[in-house]
């Protein structure tokens, strides 16, 4: 079967590691993924399952704490597979944001509060490309930020505390775009603003995305967002990436019992009266050493060898890029999600 | 219509500033005088003591040297003050007669300038760099050491560190060889046997007399600086707009310089402003312990023989500076941090 999309990133057993006063503490333990060209892939899970944490070690931004322990990050640069994680500080930096850019969770700080938008636009661009213009990277500045549905002269002669929330999200993006990169990671991209913006906001991206053909890494709790945007879902739990799922296959019938719990966890505006069901319990202390599947002491659907052995994730379902890390997973059809 | 209102802003301000002074002003004028003893009796005490005078006698002289009356209202005493300083006249010092205050201040200000103000001047550059290099390298073994050390030097009073330096350089002999400085050769600003001017001479004269105050002011005050760099980079490494920085591919001097040291130094700055107030007051105590005519030493001798308007000139110097600094820091923080805008600045004011 030919690829729907051909590999950008692949994310192969990535581990990373903080060094706590307990000992290390396993954010990210294992995590494997693949990013397409032109995908837009959404990374869910509980809020402390290390996605961000993940992200964050693609664009080699993680905390002096932290350390990626093992695993692989290739990224396909114009056909050839580099391994960012060996490059050197100086091989990677021409590859950021010119290749990968990413919007954080906190862009409300994410511009530097002494210098005007316009000076940190421009300073974005002269890192990578010496040769242009100062009006040549204005104006495409300008095109963006309207794209993004700003005026641009007000915005570029600001100051980062004169743009309200939305706008400041929204410059983050036109600036996430200015260099048109490969890939886009966005950190739960709406989290801090207001229905409507959000609504705006996604629009905006499934617009861009049409428009320059960008992947999407993004992070986010909302499973409405990911219904709207993703191409694929990644679920985490506990540091690993327990299900990948086109999100067609996602929301009819997850596998893994995470996915199925976030899943039926989602409010539905229908008439049935389906009480929303939550996961008992709360996540496991990721510093203590593991034992079994990560998920067993809160799944409905642990069985002896769940509490033995750690789950390896395999093909599942008959569709391509289908993956499930578990011991029992649930058959098609099986859960109450699938009549949606 | 921008300027009108800066121009107006700028006014209130000086008048604001203006009328701090003559607060402080009146408020040293009756302080001064509300110490025990008076010019006159310290003066007699000290003819009887040095020169073994009777006491009518010492009280004789007294009265030929003093031009003031000490016995006038005290309010009438504080009025004529205050007028006299409208006009710019500050009287003269009791202990140096026909002397005017200002001359005796102009004589001796510079070196205090120079002294503490090369040391506050190097304390924080070499504090900065250190603090900036500490918060860099904070998970290194010698992070401790260097950041302790630096609280250390902050805590000990700087006369002690002064007596150590005075050891060092002018008392231990190395390795059997006469100490660093000839010690007791170098009272005062500078050599009797040179000739003041812009010559080699005299420039490295002063150097040699100065050294000594100098390094005592910048190691007391350079621990300060470390720990405020270090604290205020440290807290700039953690914010997003670094990270973003970095992962926008910038390079790690544009980050440094644009994005952590441009906001780290927002606060050090203010610092160092209000520092820079404090330095026309000098060090009583260094400058004291290292015979250096400054302006402290001149403080101390009119405090102990009660020279009020010796007193009340240097006071004034000192309280102008301050409030001078602190205005100039709140200008400059306005123009280092567009955050801040100055209530009466651009709008109609508070």
């Amino acid at each position: 079967m030919k690829e729907k999309y051909p590999p950008l990133l692949q994310v192969e057993q990535v581990s990373v590691c903080y060094n706590t006063k307990r000992g290390a503490l396993k954010a990210v333990s294992g995590a494997s993924f693949t990013i397409g060209e032109g995908e837009s892939v959404a990374l869910i899970g509980e809020s402390g399952c290390g996605k961000t944490t993940l992200a964050t070690a693609i664009v080699n931004a993680l905390p002096m704490a932290a350390s990626i322990t093992g695993g692989n990050l290739t990224y396909y640069k114009d056909g050839q597979a580099v391994n960012l994680l060996k490059l050197k500080k100086n091989q990677l930096r021409p590859l950021l944001w010119s290749e990968i850019s990413m919007v954080f969770q906190a862009s409300q700080s994410s511009f530097n509060p002494v210098r005007k938008i316009k000076t940190q636009f421009l300073d974005t661009v002269r890192t990578h490309d010496r040769s242009q213009s100062r009006e040549e990277i204005l104006n495409r500045a300008s095109g963006l930020l309207r794209v993004v549905m700003l005026e641009p002269e007000k915005v570029l002669n600001a100051y980062p505390h004169e743009l309200s929330g939305g706008m400041k999200q929204r410059t983050l993006i036109a600036l996430a775009l200015l260099l048109q990169p490969k890939l886009v990671i966005l950190d739960e991209p709406t989290t801090a603003l207001d229905l409507l913006t959000q609504e705006k906001i996604l629009r905006l991206l499934k617009e861009l995305k049409k428009q320059y053909g960008f992947s999407l890494l993004f992070i986010t709790h909302d499973l409405g967002i990911v219904s709207e945007l993703a191409d694929k879902v990644v679920t985490m739990y506990a540091g690993k990436t327990v299900e990948t799922a086109p999100v067609r296959a996602f929301f009819q019938n997850a596998r893994h019992p995470y996915s199925i719990g976030l899943v039926d966890a989602i409010p539905r505006l229908t008439l049935d009266n389906r009480p929303v069901i939550s996961i008992p319990g709360t996540p496991p202390d990721m510093v203590s050493e593991e034992r079994g599947c990560a998920f067993a002491p809160r799944c409905s659907r642990c069985i002896p060898i769940c509490q033995e052995k750690v789950p390896h994730s395999g093909a599942v379902g008959h569709m391509d890029g289908w993956y499930c890390a578990c011991w029992n997973p649930a058959s098609r059809g099986e859960h109450i999600g699938k009549d949606n | 219509m921008k300027y009108l209102s800066l121009a107006i802003y700028l006014l209130k301000r000086l008048l604001k500033m203006l009328l701090t002074v003559l607060l402080v002003t009146s408020v040293i004028f009756f302080l001064v005088r509300l110490m025990p003893s008076n010019p006159i009796d310290r003066y007699v005490e000290d003819q009887m003591v040095q020169y073994g005078i009777t006491y009518a006698e010492a009280q004789n002289r007294a009265a030929a040297l003093f031009s003031m009356d000490l016995d006038k209202p005290v309010f009438e005493q504080y009025w004529e003050y205050i007028g006299k300083v409208f006009q710019l006249d500050f009287g003269n010092s009791l202990l140096s007669p026909g002397v005017p205050v200002m001359d005796i201040i102009a004589a001796r200000l510079p070196w205090t300038l120079f002294t503490v103000g090369i040391g506050l001047i190097l304390s924080f550059v070499v504090g900065i760099v250190i603090g900036a290099v500490m918060a860099f390298k904070r998970d290194r073994w010698y992070e401790p050491l260097v950041t302790g050390f630096a609280s250390f030097l902050s805590a000990i009073p700087d006369f002690l560190i002064a007596i150590c330096l005075l050891l060092l350089f002018g008392v231990v002999r190395w390795n059997g060889e006469n100490p660093l400085l000839p010690i007791g050769m170098m009272r005062g600003t500078y050599s009797m046997q040179v000739t003041p001017g812009w010559n080699i001479e005299f420039i490295a004269d002063v150097l040699r007399h100065g050294m000594i105050p100098i390094l005592t002011y910048m190691l007391s005050q350079v621990g300060v600086w470390v720990l405020l760099m270090k604290t205020c980079t440290t807290s700039c490494l953690n914010t997003d707009y670094v990270t973003m920085a970095k992962i926008r591919g910038l390079s790690s001097g544009k980050v440094l310089f644009s994005y952590i040291g441009r906001n780290a130094l927002l606060p050090v700055t203010t610092e160092f402003f209000m520092r820079l107030g404090f330095i026309v007051g000098g060090a009583l105590i260094i400058e004291q312990l290292f015979v250096y005519q400054g302006i402290g030493l001149e403080l101390l001798r009119a405090t102990n023989g009660r020279d009020y308007p010796m007193m009340q000139g240097i006071f004034l110097m000192m309280s102008i500076a301050i409030v001078l600094c602190n205005f100039l820091a709140e200008v400059l923080y306005v123009a280092l941090d567009p955050r801040i805008k100055t209530g009466g600045a651009g709008k109609d004011g508070k």
